[in-house]
């Protein structure tokens, strides 16, 4: 799928969740952005 | 004399046929191979076993390379174009980001503000993910922490923050296919 890169939830699909008690619906959100090499390098150092 | 030659007769086929359950029992189950068809990625049909847990990150990545000719062609076109996302040459050049960064120094073709621009957005070589799982009461069930990952290369996490469901394992591409977009698949 095509997000865009920005800082909040995307809905991508939902699934049926179980735990052999309880069933329910589970929407899966999924959320992506942009790391600067430089901020990543920043955050290692 | 009869009743004991039917009682041979029936231990006879019930030794057989226990033979032949075990038999059965013991032999090794065999791995079925299955075409898969093309995906969406751009990936080439690939085998898949069905014993096996594959996904689009177990299968080899098929994007075709971007020859020196085509970058000095959409680099000539990038050069020429207002600095925008409706760039195709741009796009193309960030698909591309790790190949356009090799080959950039050795051309001259760009003025200042689009070399600035382009090398600015060359530095985006990752991207911050975060997935979670929210079920039908709004409770968060599933979910993965800010997670950085390489653009262009597979990821696998595991995922054991959960609430009343077993931990998970999930993985996948991200690729850049736009300015602001980016092309996941998990």
């Amino acid at each position: 799928m095509v997000l865009e890169s920005k800082n909040s939830w995307h809905n991508v699909d939902t699934i049926w969740l179980s735990n052999g008690k309880t069933n329910s619906m589970g929407r899966i959100e999924f959320k992506c952005q942009f790391v600067n090499k430089k901020e990543l390098c920043y955050e290692e150092n | 004399m009869k009743s004991l030659w039917a009682m041979c007769t029936l231990c006879m086929v019930s030794v057989a046929y226990l033979w032949a359950i075990n038999d059965d029992t013991f032999t090794e189950e065999k791995q079925q191979i299955v075409p898969t068809t093309q995906d969406d990625c751009g990936c080439s049909p690939q085998p898949q076993i069905e014993t096996c847990v594959t996904g689009c990150a177990a299968i080899p990545d098929t994007t075709p390379a971007l020859t020196k000719k085509d970058f000095l062609r959409n680099l000539h076109l990038f050069a020429n174009e207002p600095l925008s996302s409706k760039s195709l040459a741009l796009e193309t050049l960030l698909f591309y980001g790790e190949v356009t960064q090799n080959w950039l120094p050795e051309t001259s073709v760009l003025d200042k503000e689009h070399l600035q621009f382009l090398q600015r957005e060359l530095q985006k070589t990752h991207v911050e993910i975060q997935l979670r799982v929210v079920d039908e009461k709004g409770i968060v069930r599933i979910e993965l922490e800010p997670t950085v990952v390489k653009i262009g290369d597979k990821y696998h996490q595991h995922v054991h923050k959960t609430q009343e469901i077993q931990s998970l394992e999930i993985s996948g591409t991200i690729k850049r296919v736009g300015l602001y977009h980016l092309w996941s698949r998990f």
